[in-house]
């Protein structure tokens, strides 16, 4: 094991905003979420003789979150996909009084969304990573990334259009897309 | 749809869409309301990471790092 130099102590300390971000738009809850990244601090900690000094110290910190994350939920992940329905059918009826949607019910329309699909939403929309960043902290095919990016932004649209009604809904235009299951939007990107 | 795509921006674009085309304007026009709803999904994912990401390092993980360096100093002297 290495001593950690300065400056990488320096740097980890610097990207535990980045690392809380990611691990509450993750998993939705920001108890969990600390938890997250402290299990995360002591990973990296552990590894630091493997980190490659110079190299994308976020990206090997995100992969190390969300590998902890996905070893960690997996075995909840099946019976949050069942309720999803579900929660979608909770979600539809929710804040149209609102004139905007508030980050609250933008997490909660999140938390909707399939995991793996999350993931890559989060990675690629929310912390700024390119598709090719985002497929090596996931580990998996670029096209994969861009598929699951564009089927949690045509899934989660719909949640919002319905959800956030002075937003969109007034508008006969959205609805109308609404309406056609979103089908139209997917079939454009 | 796609031989739809030539039609010029500022003829659909002013308020985003008019209501009073309706199912028409979605008709000819998905591409104009994908991008309106993909800029407001994009601009709440950023506000919701930013939210928490500007947000200051609660103590506890300063201590924490402290305590993995004070620990690996006694380990190896």
């Amino acid at each position: 094991m290495t001593v950690c130099s300065p400056g990488l102590r320096k740097n980890l300390l610097s990207l535990i905003p980045n690392l809380r971000a990611f691990a509450i738009s993750l998993c939705g809850d920001a108890d969990k979420a600390d938890d997250l990244v402290q299990d995360t601090l002591v990973r990296a900690w552990d590894h630091l003789d493997k980190f490659q000094e110079g190299t994308n110290l976020r990206a090997w910190l995100f992969t190390i979150l969300r590998n902890t994350y996905f070893s960690h939920y997996r075995k909840r992940r099946r019976e949050v996909e069942d309720k999803e329905g579900q929660r979608a059918a909770e979600l539809a009826v929710l804040p149209e009084q609102h004139g905007h949607l508030d980050l609250q019910d933008f997490r909660r329309a999140l938390a909707t969304l399939p995991p793996d699909q999350r993931e890559a939403l989060i990675l690629v929309g929310a912390a700024g990573f390119s598709y090719e960043e985002a497929a090596n902290v996931c580990g998996c095919a670029v096209g994969t990334i861009k598929s699951r990016v564009n089927r949690a932004r045509t899934r989660l649209g719909q949640v919002l259009l319905i959800s956030s009604g002075a937003e969109f809904g007034n508008d006969p235009a959205v609805a109308a897309i609404v309406a056609a299951g979103g089908q139209r939007v997917a079939a454009h990107k | 749809m796609a031989d739809h795509s030539g039609v010029p921006a500022e003829h659909t674009n002013a308020a985003g869409m008019d209501p009073a085309l309706g199912q028409d304007f979605a008709n000819t026009h998905p591409r104009l309301i994908d991008r309106k709803m993909q800029a407001t999904l994009g601009r709440h994912l950023r506000v919701m990471f930013d939210d928490v990401a500007r947000a200051p390092v609660p103590d506890k993980f300063l201590d924490l790092l402290q305590n993995l360096e004070t620990k690996e100093k006694e380990q190896h002297g």
